[in-house]
């Protein structure tokens, strides 16, 4: 069933240019992030974590939870619109199916913004002609920072459901993302959800030595958490068309 | 464009969290702000005030450009929903509709960068910053903030009324948001070619960070009138392309 649900899932998303998003936007960290690398290559010395640093400074805090909560507002947004919330509550299937299928798309979409930024960065430094070799921890900070995506994207699914319309969820997401920057400074980032995403990347810091256990339990607590309240919500309320 | 219409869009926005989405930004901006301050010594504090409008532009840049694209979605986005252009413009022109929307922006966001004015104002006689409150300058920052805001608001109503999908005009904000803080590392040619990016360049406070001596000082800037007319340009682009998509707009 669940495999139905997510081809249903998949079959709303056809047609929608809502995740060229997901490729053309890390093309902006990218360039921007090499152009300021080359300007201050006499202060940025280490390289290909130097670049890597420049490109995911600002996007993992202030673009990439907004752009999940875009998606994650998207999603939602087929359901909030015209009589869809009777179809979708009273069709023969499970609701945790239903809602399985959404974050499963979600997490898709955070490990696609994870291969373009990593693919981007490859470019990027290649075209900036750096030597030496490509750093190995490069799939660890892409699979923690998807991973740290997950955990965005159960949060951003929630407040997407929750709130019915498509702008304030987004606005949200930026609100995290900023949040994060500030909490992570505080060195909580492990205490909250929008962090994960940029210490998964190791964004301020490559070389810095991630907690797994922290970041997994944390990613683990909030995605299970969120997970949680979103299937209470769906079986106690009841949906009324606006 | 007449005085119901506004008194309309004000009566549409009703229960639609308005000034939430306010308070949330003026929220961000503060928890930013004490943050910030959190961390200055008693050295850095003698230039408090400028510090705080130094660093409430560059807040603005990340902060307001999703902001403002929430705001105008949200005020564009009931429309789409009830289908009502189609029983509007059986009674008023389409232009004036358009109008009447960004005139409603304008006022919004007065009211929300007035408030903003005043709550800084107090944050830093509270904090204890030397001097008097440079109120001049405070009003001058408002005007700023308001002026770049409504090109931004401007941009942001235009594909919210275009698109029935609020994603682009979001989309749109978000990659401001993006540019607008990225921007504030460019050469400032290069920044008038960023929308978002007039945040950091009409900023009043600039700042010089000696690198030998690890001493920042700040000090006032007055922004140049080219930039200004540029500032004007860009709205003027995005209210004429915005207006017109609108008004031709089939319904």
């Amino acid at each position: 069933m669940l495999f139905r649900c997510l081809k249903a899932e998949v079959q709303k998303c056809r047609r929608s240019p809502v995740w060229l998003a997901f490729f053309v936007l890390p093309v902006f960290p990218a360039v921007l992030g090499t152009g300021n690398y080359l300007a201050n290559r006499e202060v940025l010395k280490d390289g290909w974590y130097s670049l890597w640093s420049q490109h995911t400074l600002f996007s993992s805090t202030f673009f990439l939870p907004a752009l999940l909560g875009v998606f994650c507002a998207w999603l939602w947004r087929l359901e909030h619109t015209d009589h869809n919330w009777n179809s979708f509550l009273t069709a023969p299937v499970p609701v945790r199916d239903l809602y399985a299928a959404k974050l499963i798309l979600a997490g898709a979409m955070s490990v696609l913004s994870q291969v373009c930024i990593g693919a981007f960065f490859l470019l990027s430094g290649t075209a900036a002609g750096l030597s030496g070799p490509v750093p190995p921890e490069l799939l660890h900070w892409l699979f923690f920072g998807a991973l740290g995506g997950v955990s965005v994207c159960a949060v951003q699914l929630f407040l997407s459901m929750v709130i019915r319309v498509f702008a304030p969820p987004v606005a949200l997401g930026l609100a995290g993302g900023v949040f994060g920057l500030l909490i992570t400074a505080q060195g909580l980032g492990y205490g909250f959800p929008y962090s994960l995403l940029c210490l998964g990347m190791r964004a301020n810091n490559p070389q810095m030595e991630l907690s797994l256990v922290p970041f997994l339990v944390s990613g683990f607590v909030y995605t299970a958490g969120f997970i949680l309240a979103a299937l209470h919500y769906l079986r106690r309320h009841d949906i009324a068309v606006e | 464009m007449n005085i119901k219409l506004l008194g309309l869009e004000f009566y549409k926005c009703r229960r639609r969290n308005i000034t939430v989405l306010c308070a949330a930004v003026l929220a961000v901006e503060l928890l930013w702000m004490g943050f910030t301050l959190s961390r200055q010594g008693t050295d850095d504090l003698r230039q408090g005030w400028m510090m705080m409008l130094y660093n409430l532009a560059m807040v603005d840049a990340i902060v307001l450009p999703l902001s403002v694209a929430a705001l105008a979605s949200r005020n564009c986005e009931l429309e789409h929903k009830g289908s009502t252009p189609k029983l509007l413009e059986t009674m008023v022109s389409p232009s004036s509709l358009y109008t009447a929307k960004l005139c409603w922006g304008a006022l919004t966001l007065a009211v929300l960068f007035i408030v903003r004015s005043v709550i800084f104002a107090a944050m830093g006689a509270a904090a204890g910053f030397p001097g008097e409150v440079p109120l001049a300058q405070f009003c001058i920052f408002a005007l700023i903030s308001w002026a770049v805001s409504m090109m931004v608001y401007t941009l942001g109503q235009g594909l919210s009324l275009r698109f029935a999908n609020q994603a682009p005009a979001l989309i749109c904000g978000i990659s401001g948001s993006f540019l607008g803080i990225l921007s504030m590392l460019f050469p400032p040619a290069l920044t008038r070619f960023v929308p978002w990016g007039y945040y950091g360049l009409l900023a009043l406070v600039g700042m010089d960070w000696n690198e030998t001596t690890r001493i920042t000082r700040f000090y006032w800037q007055w922004p140049s009138p080219a930039d200004l007319a540029l500032l004007a340009v860009w709205a003027a682009v995005f209210g004429t392309v915005g207006r017109m998509l609108f008004v031709k707009k089939e319904v």
